[in-house]
């Protein structure tokens, strides 16, 4: 790095210069080696010398992205601002975890860390494939090169244009660092994870576009199944971090906005999870041979359409999440990847995948009550539901076709839908585990389910009991109702009692099962288990969003505000300064029960480019089993008026509820030079009394010096400047203590939503860890068993 | 079991009929300022780019005005009552929800977007919604 004569800039060093175009070259090549091994795959995709090159390039192909973006977070790691991406989304004073975080902070990074975990868990498969890895080989290596081929032109590697002069490239001493509000450590660990969920996604859908064009439509169900559970888990699992993201620093209070970001992770994993039951029918009846080749492409087609959706900039008035507008080429390579994809997978469902369901078309079911009768209605329940919340994410887009600007649905909408397939899916979730895969008459079943209803009726009235009692938590404000669909409305206790029935029958019924089919077979545990962290995750989001609780008030120096039965009062300020990034307003919390706690909401201020600095709050969550007091804070007020005042001599001016009159201007000191004091005396009313006050501004060197007045014990004043022609001045008033806004929310049981996460994924791991392959056993299960659940 | 497809076809259908009903008498239509004075909803979405020079927040009445420029280009006089979002300060777009009080959007609802820094994935979760 040497300086520069002339501008006292720094050269870029050329390692970072020749790392960029490394890194360039490397995607291209990616590109380059996956269409020529499509290619061979193709043409001599018969031969086992021409697979094993194929094979071997489509790995140098994947290897080619993992260089990209480890030369990527060198470039962030080592301050390279003259590359653009790392200019705008880098920072030389953050730590060393956010810089390799801000690789995917934006769009190029991102697509980058899609392609990267795709690339993954292709070469993680490819060899597994068997018989399917010609033409898997092929779906797969076409959604990598379509991947390259967006990278080549939404490039991380671009250098800046303005670092670039008289062919010397500089290098800029900072970048305008990563989005304060970001800076948090589930940066680092939310988005690799919710991305491999993604990659693991074009597993199945290459899979199932194998299996279709190879011709067999059993095999690659064995093959399919332990991924399909790993990317479940990884995805909800995702999923779940988001929504505790969201929860820990966004200061709304909530898990969940049904905004289309989260909407677009959401529909992959629904269809995950009506395919992985889809799998069990096959695997044990030989039957849905073509309902599981259509859902075996869906969590991979919904994903790809969702990022069309969000990136293409069709939502961008509804987004909270706002993407910079994307590289025209690629949008278009995006657009076609999309369009052709999904054109040619329906037309290979609707001419092979069918015919090869009637090949291997066994007996009709059995008539009465049988497993997979659940099992069709949870699977075509759960599908149906991922196309509505399809639907709603297209609403702006569908909408706005008929003219205008378009409608969009928001959280209310979505929760009066969201229950017509929530409730039915609970109540076969919890009833599926019962029913053997025979038939069996409705008696039995009653027989066998009887004291699991009741016991999870017990159970949901004693919850509600305690939730609702004052003792145990805060009381309901009463006479609250939720909105039904067509306009009805219904009160609110009783609709959270069924929801909350739904979620306790789901968790009694597979814990039952979990123990009664334990001494027989381990094999199911992994279902139960999941099925049981499902239920307990609904329980938390449902009651701590239901029974919420929120007030807002100002909080003051020495006038603490009572926010539902919380005192809250003002305690100091922690950290080096307003700009420390590690700052805490520190409060003192009385809680109903006598007991206190301090509270310590992060607040900081941070430089914008622009007059008005940028102030980032984090919110404080006092988290407890039975429940969360969560204090979010509001950038503190200090000004009264909205804008400074202009007063003349002699004049009365009323703004609010505040009088000022201006008596006199004064003059001190040599006129003009430093040292001289302009002042005016003024008589404010404030609700407090009537005060004389005197505030002066003094020339100094540096400019205007105003002096701060006390207005009262609770404002003062100061005046900016003096008009020398006429004397009017500019007065502001302000708090002499700042007002900290505070929204106080109270919401029980959210301990259940991180319970729930963890027994969720660990059910979904326990899963594909039981139905992984084994080389020696094959994997099939007798007629009737109670293994799968 | 054709039978069978049919009865659960018809529900599937009825379901998915049911839903767009619901969408369409939930959705909240997006206007500019000349739509919103013709149209009595209170949830009307008036999105525009935020002339952040207006910005001025009453603390007294819990109010904060400031102006916005619509999708037609006209610049609109805004009036949210309710909390200051957090990220107000960072934010070039916001989405103002409430209805026309003759010239003045009154709003109780905001949706702020942040610069294209915001871009990611990251936030899953997140209307800055601030009922009041």
């Amino acid at each position: 790095m040497n300086p520069d004569p002339t501008s006292g800039l720094a050269h870029a060093p050329s390692w970072a210069l020749f790392a960029g175009q490394f890194g360039k070259v490397s995607v291209s090549l990616g590109l380059a080696l996956f269409i020529v091994a499509i290619l061979i795959w193709a043409i001599r995709g018969t031969q086992p010398k021409a697979i094993k090159l194929a094979t071997a390039l489509f790995v140098t192909g994947c290897g080619t992205l993992f260089a990209a973006i480890g030369v990527l977070a060198a470039l962030f790691i080592n301050n390279q601002f003259e590359f653009k991406y790392v200019y705008s989304h880098g920072g030389a004073d953050t730590s060393l975890s956010y810089k390799i975080a801000s690789v995917w902070t934006a769009q190029e990074g991102s697509f980058l860390l899609w392609g990267c975990t795709s690339a993954l868990f292709g070469i993680l498969t490819i060899w597994g494939t068997g018989i399917y890895k010609r033409w898997y080989g092929i779906a797969y290596a076409t959604f990598l090169a379509a991947i390259c081929g967006i990278l080549t032109y939404e490039s991380p590697f671009n250098l800046m244009a303005e670092a670039q002069q008289h062919g010397i490239t500089f290098l800029p001493p900072d970048g305008s660092g990563m989005t304060p509000s970001l800076q948090n450590y589930w940066v680092i660990i939310h988005p690799p994870t919710i991305f491999m969920g993604f990659g693991s996604l074009t597993v199945m859908f290459a899979y199932a576009v194998a299996a279709m064009l190879t011709g067999n439509a059993q095999a690659w169900v064995a093959k399919a199944r332990p991924w399909t559970l790993v990317s479940a888990s990884i995805l909800g699992l995702g999923l779940c971090m988001g929504g505790m993201w969201a929860y820990e620093t966004q200061g709304w209070g909530g898990f969940w906005a049904w905004d289309p970001v989260e909407n677009v992770s959401f529909v992959p994993w629904l269809f995950c999870a009506a395919l992985i039951h889809g799998f069990i029918v096959q695997n044990t009846k030989s039957r849905w041979t073509a309902s599981n080749l259509l859902l075996g492409g869906m969590p991979f087609l919904a994903f790809v359409y969702g990022t069309f959706l969000t990136r293409s900039g069709l939502l961008d008035k509804v987004s909270n999440h706002s993407f910079a507008s994307m590289d025209r080429n690629a949008l278009v390579i995006l657009r076609a990847f999309m369009v052709a994809v999904a054109a040619i997978y329906f037309t290979l469902f609707l001419t092979r995948g069918r015919a090869l369901a009637l090949k291997d078309k066994k007996d009709d079911p059995d008539r009465g009550i049988a497993r997979e009768g659940f099992y069709r209605f949870s699977v075509i329940t759960v599908s149906l539901f991922a196309t509505v919340v399809s639907l709603g994410m297209s609403w702006p887009v569908i909408t706005a076709l008929r003219g205008g600007q378009g409608s969009a649905i928001e959280e209310p909408t979505y929760h009066m839908v969201v229950a017509w397939f929530f409730v039915p899916v609970m109540l076969a979730m919890a009833v599926a585990p019962f029913v053997s895969w025979r038939t069996m008459s409705t008696k039995d079943l009653w027989i066998r389910t009887s004291s699991v209803v009741s016991l999870s009726a017990g159970l949901t009235g004693f919850g509600m009991l305690a939730l609702t009692n004052g003792t145990y938590g805060v009381h309901l404000l009463g006479g609250e109702h939720v909105h039904m669909p067509f306009g009805t409305q219904m009160p609110l206790v009783p609709w959270l009692a069924v929801l909350l029935f739904g979620c306790i029958f789901v968790a009694v019924g597979n814990i039952w099962r979990a123990v009664e089919t334990s001494k027989r077979s381990s094999s199911s545990l992994g279902g139960f288990v999941a099925h049981l962290g499902f239920a307990t995750l609904m329980a938390g989001l449902i009651l701590s969003r239901g029974f919420e609780q929120k007030a807002s008030d100002y909080v003051q120096v020495g006038a603490p505000a009572k926010l539902l039965d919380y005192e809250v009062a003002y305690k100091g300020m922690q950290g080096k300064g307003v700009t420390d990034r590690d700052g805490k307003v520190l409060f003192d919390i009385a809680s109903p029960d006598g007991s206190h706690f301090e509270a310590r909401p992060g607040f900081y201020m941070y430089e914008t480019g622009e007059a008005q600095p940028g102030v980032q709050t984090w919110p404080h969550i006092e988290k407890t089993f039975s429940h969360d007091v969560y204090l979010s804070l509001h950038p503190p007020i200090v000004e009264v008026w909205d804008a400074p005042q202009t007063l003349s001599p002699g004049t009365t001016k009323t703004i609010d509820k505040f009088t000022v009159t201006y008596l006199e201007p004064t003059t001190e000191g040599p006129l003009g030079q430093p040292g001289a004091k302009f002042g005016a005396k003024l008589r404010v009313q404030t609700p407090e009394g009537v005060f004389d006050v005197h505030p002066t501004v003094t020339i100094q060197q540096g400019g205007l010096t105003p002096d701060m007045v006390a207005v009262g014990p609770s404002f003062q004043m100061f005046m900016s400047r003096m008009d020398a022609a006429d004397h009017s001045v500019v007065v502001q008033l302000m708090f002499r203590h700042p007002l900290y806004p505070v929204d106080l929310f109270y919401k029980p049981l959210t301990s259940l939503v991180w319970l729930g996460t963890g027994i969720l994924t660990l059910g979904g791991f326990l899963s594909a860890y039981t139905r992984r392959v084994r080389r020696t056993s094959k994997a099939r299960l007798p007629l009737d068993s109670d293994t799968d659940a | 079991m054709i039978r069978g497809s049919i009865v659960s076809g018809a529900i599937a259908l009825i379901a998915v009929a049911a839903v767009l009903v619901t969408f369409s008498n939930g959705g909240s239509p997006y206007v500019t300022m000349s739509q919103a004075k013709k149209m009595k909803d209170d949830h009307l979405h008036l999105a525009g780019d935020l002339l952040k020079e207006t910005v001025t927040p009453d603390v007294l009445h819990h109010t904060l005005h400031f102006k916005l420029r619509d999708t037609d280009g006209a610049v609109v006089s805004v009036v949210y009552q309710g909390e200051v979002p957090a990220n107000m300060t960072e934010a070039t777009k916001v989405v103002a929800i409430g209805h026309a009080d003759g010239d003045i959007f009154s709003s109780d609802k905001l949706l702020v977007k942040c610069p294209s820094k915001y871009e990611e994935q990251p936030k899953a979760g997140a209307p800055t919604y601030k009922a009041s």
